[in-house]
């Protein structure tokens, strides 16, 4: 029995839909709000549907690994203190990172938040890096620099437990495939899935991102596919996967690709944790500003927990 | 049995134990690890074999159950290996929490890690009930005496029961990982004090370590946060037997030299350098011959004798010696030389002349040439298939400004009627053959430039990556490698340079996940690829290749530096030995961009001109914007008057 529901629902139009003040008791967004015109937008959404909206940021900077709540430095049980007594949350997830996507959550399912949303919002198209025709045509700019470090609270030390399946979930960013496996070499000997988004939310995109990943699989590794608007999709797949290994072997979760996969990933480790089973891999891109263009479709994931 | 001797080229893709599957370099004797009692920084480029070596002389291949015998010198040094885990060990900052708590996490999860090592090496060397009766003695160790009082819970005494203690000690350290807040922290036990009890309480106790010293081989160093290095400087810096670290790092991955004290760490005085790629650069051919038999021999069981080595003298060091004899090593070569040959740039030239489409090409370039003086000789007057690599070389030398096309005729014509000529008094063949070979290749990506075929090109595409060689011969042995005999085998020039495009292609891929600044390395390769083909696109090929690089003018700033150190970090530049003698400007150290990447971009792998890039360019290619690239190549281009186009439409990013 899997602890989270997923409802999700689709606003299929550019135009945000409409809003209600005061609908939402309190809101998250990105420090980042304004990198795209799609996180604007759904920020401004955001704000207009919530009571009250915090900024939310986890900076990796100078080694600081720090989370920010509207500029203040807390940890995340003065973050669930924050949202004890709050009736619903609205959390802007174009706008958040993982690791801040992840703390959020942690933070409001502690803190038994009964309604907690996230929104989605996805871009018509992302920015092709192709003047001068230095990049390789199918690289998409869409981050700079990256490491892939562990966070507090979901450190693993991976030379040093057993072996088990690692599951990247894959966007059009290959070199980040490849930085993991360069990174982490003890993950040679582990079985590998590789997610893309199928459908992908635009057709075709998906081509690119096998396109950009393929040189870093092995003949072995599985290749698996769910749809890139669903964090559902991805949730299942990795409890699945879970639930199929009667060997109890750790599950290692690299969210890499869609937001959407990130939402589910994020919810997946949440649940398995504590048990060691499931452990995070994730290498905290800088988003370059401008990198995708317009609005094409918006997407709402609503999240219930039911503990065992 | 593999299909493939060659595919696995990383340490990473054998075990701990490379017992069965190490071949000693021929530098092994000078680096004295065995016997080392100061410590030693051996720092090499990615692929030169850095894992690989201190695996083997960790406890895991030392007292490895495939060694029949282990010698008592194999007990004087005990290798612990230590991989700085990237990943786990940059989160161990920040989150509210001081540097100095952070160090003591860090000695505290250092300190296990390494109990569990020496544990360890303690159940590797009683592996057998044979050896268990021989040395043994296990039961006479009491943990507890030796260091309950640094433990904050009691440790049991006897081995099994210390494992399981140090077991519980990491997970408490990784439960209170996963909740600060709520959960107390382990108690953190000091690494100095507690490995020393530990090692005390194993020499005194059993007789045959008596004077055993535990070496400890950090491996990847570069990984670690500054104040983690500063942590193991301080134990270079204290280090003395029983216990002394080592470490093993990348180019530039010595960030700081300071330790937690106040003093610095000092080359010579605190440790011994030791640079493996330069170490190994004289013998690397040789060695990598060796490796090709070796693997050959191991992973697809062909017959020791069919090959020109011997396994026991690759992997013993006793054999040592009789692999520096000359006799032995002209074998071993000639052997691989036949196996993978190269093509002489003579047959190379006459391909030009026989396959239509570089048949072409030589039409088109002599055909403009021509065209443009004015000339009423034909193309077909410049060439003569018992002369290929010279009418080859015409098609260049019709296009420069100095020669008319009746002179070169002439001198054309002496050469096939006998007579002494400028192909050979004026090296005008020696100067220009390979480079327009490479300007005849160069737009038909299909066909791979021969030259880039044959054993002597590999090793030299190789630099002295073990790794990119053992990936060149995976790609053109596939695995076709015979089981039953050498005797005719021979891999064909055509696959052999097909293969080196593919491993080209594949390596260039491969950097933008270096590290934190990939996508830029990327770009410096792309951009540096572009501008080398850029200055011998000419077809007079009046203007020398440029191989490599020094920035000249101003320093760089920080930033663009950083790119360069990571560049070299990550071995996408080789700094090369100073060639130059400065004057009062600034001129940084030469660069050459790694070889490897030269079939790729249709770049000569021989050494060619040197570019001297003012520091404004420089800080354009590592610290500016992709933009800005495309400026930077169009100056280059003009002032280089290379020719026809080719240069913007080469289909370099398929």
């Amino acid at each position: 029995m899997r602890r989270f529901r997923i409802k999700t629902d689709t606003h299929d139009d550019a135009a945000a839909p409409a809003t209600a003040p005061d609908a939402w008791q309190m809101a998250i967004i990105g420090e980042d709000g304004d990198l795209d015109e799609r996180s604007k937008a759904a920020c401004a959404y955001v704000r207009a549907c919530a009571t009250t909206t915090y900024k939310l940021r986890f900076d990796i900077s100078e080694h600081k690994n720090e989370i920010r709540l509207n500029g203040t430095v807390l940890r995340v049980p003065a973050l669930k203190a924050r949202f004890s007594g709050v009736k619903s949350l609205l959390v802007e997830a174009s706008s958040l990172s993982f690791p801040e996507i992840l703390y959020v959550m942690l933070a409001a399912i502690e803190a038994h938040i009964p309604a907690l949303r996230f929104v989605y919002v996805e871009p018509k198209e992302y920015r092709r890096e192709v003047k001068g025709r230095l990049c390789d045509q199918r690289n998409f700019e869409l981050s700079d620099n990256r490491r892939f470090q562990s966070i507090p609270g979901f450190q693993t030390n991976l030379s040093e437990i057993e072996k088990g399946q690692a599951v990247f979930f894959l966007g059009f960013e290959g070199s980040r495939l490849g930085q993991a496996l360069e990174q982490q070499e003890v993950l040679r000997g582990w079985a590998k899935h590789a997610v893309f988004g199928v459908p992908a939310f635009s057709p075709g995109w998906e081509i690119d991102a096998m396109a950009n990943n393929v040189q870093y699989l092995g003949k072995s590794d599985q290749v698996k596919y769910a749809a890139a608007a669903s964090a559902d999709a991805a949730y299942r797949l990795l409890s699945t996967l879970l639930e199929q290994d009667k060997g109890e072997h750790p599950i290692l979760v690299a969210p890499l690709g869609t937001k959407p996969h990130a939402i589910g990933a994020a919810l997946f480790l949440i649940e398995n944790e504590s048990m060691d089973r499931a452990l995070l891999l994730y290498d905290h891109p800088t988003r370059s500003s401008g990198r995708s263009k317009e609005v094409r479709r918006w997407h709402f994931y609503d999240v219930t927990d039911s503990p065992a | 049995m593999r299909q493939n001797a060659f595919i696995r080229n990383r340490a990473e893709e054998f075990d701990r134990d490379v017992w069965s599957t190490y071949v000693l370099p021929l530098y092994f004797p000078q680096l004295g690890l065995h016997e080392a009692r100061k410590s030693q920084v051996l720092e090499g480029g990615r692929g030169c074999g850095k894992t690989a070596l201190l695996r083997y002389l960790s406890y895991p291949s030392q007292f490895s159950p495939s060694r029949m015998v282990v010698p008592q010198a194999a007990f004087q040094t005990i290798g612990l290996y230590l991989k700085a885990d990237s990943t786990y060990f940059s989160g161990f900052t920040g989150y509210g929490k001081s540097e100095q708590h952070w160090q003591d996490i860090f000695e505290h999860a250092l300190c296990l890690a390494l109990a569990e090592q020496i544990v360890g090496s303690m159940r590797a060397l009683n592996c057998t009930s044979e050896r268990l009766g021989r040395y043994g003695q296990l039961q006479k160790l009491d943990f507890k005496d030796a260091v309950q009082g640094f433990a904050g819970d009691e440790v049991p005494a006897d081995l099994a029961g210390f494992e399981r203690w140090l077991r519980l000690q990491r997970q408490l350290l990784s439960k209170w990982f996963k909740n600060f807040e709520s959960t107390q922290p382990p108690t953190l036990l000091p690494l100095t004090g507690f490995l020393g009890a530990l090692i005390e309480e194993l020499r005194s106790k059993l007789t045959y370590l008596s004077s055993s010293v535990f070496a400890v081989y950090v491996d990847e160093y570069e990984n670690l946060l500054d104040y983690q290095q500063r942590f193991v400087n301080t134990m270079i810096k204290g280090g003395e037997p029983p216990l002394i670290f080592h470490v093993a790092m990348k180019p530039n991955g010595m960030r700081t030299r300071q330790t937690i004290g106040t003093e610095s760490i000092q080359e010579t005085a605190d440790y011994r350098l030791i640079p493996l790629d330069e170490y190994l650069k004289p013998t690397f051919n040789l060695f990598c011959a060796e490796l090709f038999f070796f693997r050959l021999i191991s992973e697809t069981e062909l017959l020791e004798e069919l090959t020109p080595v011997s396994t026991q003298n690759l992997q013993d060091a006793g054999g040592l010696e009789k692999r520096k004899v000359p006799e032995y090593q002209k074998r071993v070569l000639d052997e691989i030389n036949r196996i993978l040959p190269g093509q002489r740039y003579g047959v190379v030239a006459a391909e030009v002349l026989r396959d239509s489409a570089l048949r072409r090409r030589w039409d088109m370039i002599v055909g403009e040439a021509l065209k443009d003086e004015g000339s009423t000789l034909t193309s077909e007057e410049f060439q003569n298939s018992n002369f290929p690599e010279e009418s080859v070389v015409n098609a260049a030398l019709l296009h420069q400004r100095s020669k008319r096309s009746k002179e070169i005729h002439d001198e054309f014509t002496n050469l096939r009627t006998g007579k002494p000529s400028k192909y050979k008094s004026a090296d005008w063949t020696h100067h220009f053959l390979v480079g327009t070979l490479l300007l005849m290749y160069l737009p038909l990506r299909q066909k791979p430039c021969p030259i880039y075929a044959g054993f002597e090109a590999f090793a030299q595409l190789s630099g002295t990556s073990v790794r990119h060689f053992l990936e060149l011969c995976h790609l053109s042995i596939g695995d076709t490698a015979p089981r039953d005999s050498l005797v005719s085998y021979c891999v064909p020039v055509k696959e052999q340079a097909e293969a080196a495009v593919r491993a080209s292609r594949k390596f260039r891929g491969e950097v933008s996940s270096f590290g934190d600044q990939g996508n830029r390395l990327l770009a410096v390769v792309n951009l540096l690829g572009k501008l080398f083909r850029l200055s011998h696109a000419r077809y007079s090929q009046s203007e020398a290749e440029r191989t490599h690089f020094s920035i000249v003018g101003e320093e760089l700033t920080a930033q663009a530096d950083q790119v360069l150190k990571e560049a070299l970090k990550w071995s996408v530049l080789l700094k090369v030995p100073e060639t130059k003698v400065k004057g009062n400007r600034y001129e940084s150290d030469d660069y050459i961009l790694n070889p490897i990447y030269a079939p790729f971009f249709g770049l000569s792998y021989n050494k060619g001109r040197k570019l001297e890039m003012p520091t404004a360019e420089a800080e354009t290619m590592l610290a500016g914007k992709l933009d800005d690239f495309t400026k930077l190549l169009r100056q280059y281009e003009i002032k280089w008057g290379a020719d026809s186009g080719d240069q913007f439409s080469l289909g370099l990013e398929s």
